[in-house]
């Protein structure tokens, strides 16, 4: 069994425990028993699963179905249908107009004054658009397949279907992303990963000397009110992100006045839960950690471990473990920091003897615990890897013994010998 | 209601007729379902509700975790567990063989989670709405880790098309044998090879980019 499909094994797991812990099965029964009986269609089934004879004309009804609605040739035109667009042309908008493209799906995107761009690429699914200078609103309509990407400067900006502003300006090598609706990722030289950037968030990116100097994430209340207000942010480094006055489809004046009044409080719970880990780290630090650890929960306190190591942060996510580890033994939290402390000392650290130490203490502690599993395998590949063979030999003839055809048998069978 | 009432004269004691009394001709029995899947059909094909109870109960089951692992956990499980078996019950018509039933219901569950993912697109054009919408129980056992790695394998899935994301569910999350992908799916063993070879390579390159799950990844997967 290789790692995933261990993973898939235990996703699986919780996804049935999760299931069942919500009641989903109760709920549905009596609604369905509740509407018995349930008559059968005299119709023909249109569906895919239609057998026997006369499945022909069904067949071909299903199959427009599910073939794209838009069966014309992707295209796009110019300036409100001045122009039919070409792949590859140079667009450009005057210094007092912007310059709208309509996508044949349904999609706009809308060169403010000043702005270049190019088409460079069409296809079903959707477009590829370079933005080579300046400002441009995006708004892709979301369908079955879409895939569209914006190159901004050495960004890529993968769009599956949002409301989004992007700027870039070659002469700082500056990129700004703003989130109307849905959301994007962004991959480029700034980062080692994709950052997403959800609706009312704003990404700022320049580079400084030889590296990439990211400007903070604002959680704007909205990224209209970004938008709008040329002054909000940084107005001495920034040129006004003012959509063009021929947005009248883009966005509505209401919802951004509504979440200027309401602006929205992110915990960093909330976006851990989201994936943002760095934002989470970032905005735990900005709460104080040291509250965090002397109020939150341990559960709590394991989140904030979690996410300071997916953002890169072993320190922090050492720091919180040993925390929850002094509030004493008792609780399924205190063996999972033992378990963290060693996957930490491990991957982060190599510090393969230390991570030994802990996986020992999880198993001296839990040893039929959850992670009783991982820890027996981990520890055999701790002390392999620390040099310590001889410990290496003992931990893996007991993994064998208890875990026969688990994932860390191959290398067990290797370690102990014949 | 039909209870086929025939009016019969009665003679009572004293000679005088008295008032007819109905006789009620006894209704079909109700038909027993252990273990006779051609009975359950059968039921089925009349509505009967004893029948539509015990299919309910026999395959939900089943039917539940297709949907669970290819939608994941999200908020409109419980109204798709329903439309299954509406549309399972509307349909019946199109079992022929008994033995067809829970591979049936499965594949009726795979058309219905395909509609779902459909509407989710459409109410995310609006509003993002992803697929943790999730309000999860609490479930003791289950790490903050195991959960963070399961929301983060569906972010990953909602990059997939539709039909890359049914088959990488329903093989490498569920591991269902691929015969019995390509069943309930309704195409061809071929085709599903073809859609999973294309969904691993797409899975996997867009999970090495994730803390959550990099080192899940076996390094085959992702060289």
């Amino acid at each position: 069994m290789n790692r995933f499909d261990e993973l898939a094994e235990r996703l699986a797991e919780l996804q049935d425990q999760l299931v069942v812990e919500s009641g989903v099965s109760e709920q549905a029964r009596a609604k369905v028993l509740a509407a018995l009986p349930l008559q059968r269609s005299t119709r023909s089934w249109r569906g895919p699963i239609l057998v026997g004879a006369g499945l022909t004309a069904a067949a071909a009804a299903v199959a427009v179905w599910i073939v794209d609605p838009f069966a014309e040739r992707p295209n796009f035109v110019v300036n409100a249908s001045s122009h039919p667009g070409a792949v590859g042309e140079w667009l450009s908008a005057s210094s007092t107009k912007s310059l709208p493209l309509d996508f044949w799906d349904g999609s706009q995107v809308i060169l403010a004054p000043k702005a270049q761009a190019r088409v460079t690429e069409i296809e079903d699914e959707g477009a590829r658009v370079v933005l080579e200078r300046g400002k441009i609103t995006v708004q892709v309509r979301h369908r079955r397949t879409t895939r569209w990407q914006v190159q901004a400067g050495p960004f890529e900006i993968a769009v599956r279907g949002t409301r989004f502003v992007t700027q870039w300006i070659p002469e700082r090598s500056e990129l700004t992303v703003a989130l109307t609706e849905g959301r994007v990722d962004v991959s480029g030289p700034a980062w080692t990963e994709e950052r997403s950037v959800s609706a009312g968030e704003t990404l700022r990116v320049r580079k400084e000397g030889d590296g990439w100097q990211p400007l903070p994430r604002a959680h704007a209340p909205s990224a209209a009110a970004v938008v709008d207000e040329s002054g909000s942010v940084e107005p001495a480094e920034l040129e006004a992100l003012d959509e063009p006055s021929e947005v009248s489809a883009v966005r509505s004046a209401k919802p951004a006045a509504k979440e200027a009044a309401d602006p929205v409080v992110v915990t960093w719970q909330e976006l851990a839960k989201a994936g943002d880990y760095a934002g989470a780290v970032t905005r735990a630090k900005e709460s104080g950690i040291a509250e965090i650890l002397a109020t939150g929960s341990s559960d709590q306190l394991l989140s904030l471990a979690q996410a300071a190591r997916f953002a890169g942060d072993p320190e922090l996510s050492r720091r919180v473990l040993r925390a929850v580890r002094e509030r004493g033994p008792g609780s399924p939290a205190y063996g999972v920091a033992t378990y963290d402390l060693g996957r930490l000392a491990f991957d982060a650290s190599g510090r393969y003897l230390e991570a030994a130490h802990w996986f020992r203490e999880y198993l001296r502690d839990y040893p039929s615990g959850g992670l009783a599993r991982e820890a027996s395998g981990r520890l055999v590949e701790s002390l392999e890897r620390g040099g310590d063979h001889l410990g290496a030999t003992h931990a893996a003839n007991d993994y064998l013994r208890r875990f026969p055809s688990g994932p860390h048998a191959a290398l067990a069978r290797r370690i102990a010998g014949p | 209601m039909n209870t086929n009432t025939v009016e019969v004269p009665r003679i009572v004691k004293s000679g005088v007729k008295a008032a007819p009394e109905p006789i009620r001709k006894p209704r079909r029995a109700p038909v027993t379902f252990v273990g006779d899947e051609s009975a359950l059909l059968e039921g089925l094909k009349r509505s009967e509700p004893g029948a539509q109870a015990t299919f309910f109960d026999a395959y939900e089951p089943a039917v539940r975790r297709v949907l669970a692992r290819i939608l994941g956990m999200g908020d409109e499980l419980c109204d798709a567990l329903q439309e299954c078996f509406f549309r399972a019950f509307r349909s019946i018509d199109a079992v022929e063989d008994p033995k067809a039933l829970k591979s049936w219901a499965m594949r009726v569950a795979v058309n219905v989670a395909l509609d779902q993912l459909r509407q989710r697109r459409r109410r995310r054009w609006l509003v993002l709405v992803g697929s943790d919408t999730w309000r999860e129980p609490s479930v003791p056992t289950a790490s903050n880790e195991l959960r963070a790695v399961l929301r983060a394998t569906y972010r990953v899935l909602d990059r997939l098309p539709d039909d890359e994301r049914v088959v990488f569910a329903l093989r490498r999350i569920d591991g269902m044998e691929l015969a019995d992908v390509a069943r309930v799916c309704g195409v061809s063993l071929a085709t599903v090879k073809r859609r999973l070879s294309r969904a691993e390579d797409r899975f996997f390159s867009l999970a090495r980019r994730r803390p959550e799950l990099v080192e899940w990844m076996n390094p085959e997967d992702y060289q």
